[in-house]
């Protein structure tokens, strides 16, 4: 029966642990409406842009810089990545920071989008 | 519902063998004749069979009629633009040069000249209505898709006119032009919407092919700009994993980053609204 209190007791704080947690990610995303999809927290979309030179950053040099992220590749070479910010509600629009890489793995261009 | 894809068994019954011979007598010599010129000598004779293509990639004449005529009652949407039709690749290797199109009826038959862009208009023939004629390219099925192509003159370089686009998509649908199969664009239409009300819903999953591979679309109405989201551009490919193994099923096959979607029910976006091109190569 202790052992069983105990246990009861343990999952209870347990969950209590595990909501406080939820509710602080939820708390910090619903503060800035928007987390930053990169590596370092601390950069917003405008300083990843800053980083990335078109014609000069590699992939390599990105991913580096960036974090990994989701890539579209395209039969002709080119490839897409894009950091989109993460928000709290799943249907609100999102910023996005866009690199398009040529064939050569070199960025071609780029492009920020705020959310509307 | 888009139109889905009509498995080639259905088509083969629908039609007699002597019929389907003779279609494709119809188009193997027209073939032939567009490509006679100083070299007619050296052309290798033509086979004729009921086998030759089971699969055509054909569309109904009177669904493309009923699309006309949207057109024609709508046309005010886009005044100073005519209604064009237009095939484009569905495979890769699909060889878009050299193909023949004929409006082909119990009685009736005719050939459909093909612009250089791959565009050609219809006449109206009332004797292709009257026996439910199929308009048939000299092509594989799955190897070729349709659109409708309406545009403005005199736009700005890299620009359309969402007007002409709205347009484009309720013709489409009436004319039944879109081809998929399984499910893949069943789920990017919510299903059951082949009908041209599909367009004015908020954010219709109606896929349009821009000239080259796109990078950006904006539109711009105004002083008000606003960059689409990538899940608008390459058929979502952002937000599914699975898009590869889907493909084959869906009439972007090839086209995948030509394609965007357009948020034509929001009409927050007057029909001028320019929608801006920035393509992958250039500046």
């Amino acid at each position: 029966m202790m052992r069983q209190r105990t246990n009861k007791r343990l999952v209870r704080v347990g969950l209590a642990l595990v909501a406080s947690l939820w509710l602080g990610a939820c708390g910090s995303l619903n503060a800035g409406r928007t987390a930053p999809p990169f590596r370092d927290p601390a950069m917003s979309m405008q300083s990843a842009h800053d980083t990335i030179e078109e014609g000069k950053t590699t992939q390599a040099e990105a991913l580096a810089a960036l974090g990994p992220t989701t890539e579209i590749r395209f039969d002709s070479g080119y490839a897409v990545w894009v950091y989109r910010a993460r928000t709290a509600e799943p249907d609100a629009d999102r910023a996005e920071f866009v690199i398009l890489f040529a064939p050569s793995g070199v960025v071609k261009k780029t492009r920020l989008r705020p959310a509307y | 519902m888009f139109s889905l894809y009509t498995p080639p068994h259905v088509l083969t019954c629908q039609r007699t063998p002597a019929r389907m011979a003779w279609v494709w007598l119809v188009l193997c010599v027209s073939a032939t004749a567009q490509q006679q010129g100083p070299k007619v000598e050296q052309m290798p004779a033509v086979t004729v069979s009921g086998k030759a293509n089971p699969n055509p990639v054909e569309k109904s004449y009177r669904k493309m009629f009923k699309g006309m005529d949207l057109f024609a009652r709508q046309h005010s949407q886009s005044p100073d633009a005519e209604l064009r039709f237009k095939l484009l690749p569905r495979k890769p290797g699909t060889d878009m040069q050299t193909i023949t199109l004929a409006v082909v009826g119990d009685t009736v038959d005719f050939l459909v000249p093909i612009a250089a862009d791959h565009t050609f208009t219809l006449p109206h023939d009332a004797l292709a209505l009257q026996e439910d004629a199929q308009v048939i390219p000299n092509r594989r099925a799955l190897s070729m898709t349709w659109r409708t192509d309406i545009r403005a003159p005199g736009l700005p370089t890299d620009t359309r006119r969402l007007g002409d686009l709205r347009l484009e998509c309720k013709v489409g649908m009436e004319a039944g032009l879109i081809s998929n199969s399984s499910n893949f664009i069943g789920r990017l239409t919510s299903a059951a919407l082949d009908t041209p009300a599909y367009c004015d819903k908020v954010a219709p999953l109606y896929l349009f092919f821009a000239d080259r591979p796109l990078f950006s679309v904006t539109l711009v109405s105004g002083q008000r700009r606003e960059i689409l989201a990538i899940d608008q551009l390459y058929a979502n490919a952002s937000d599914d994993p699975g898009l590869k193994g889907n493909l084959p099923y869906c009439d972007c096959e090839v086209l995948v980053d030509r394609t965007y979607v357009l948020p034509l029910g929001d009409r927050s976006w007057p029909d001028d609204t320019l929608v801006e091109f920035e393509y992958m190569e250039g500046e």
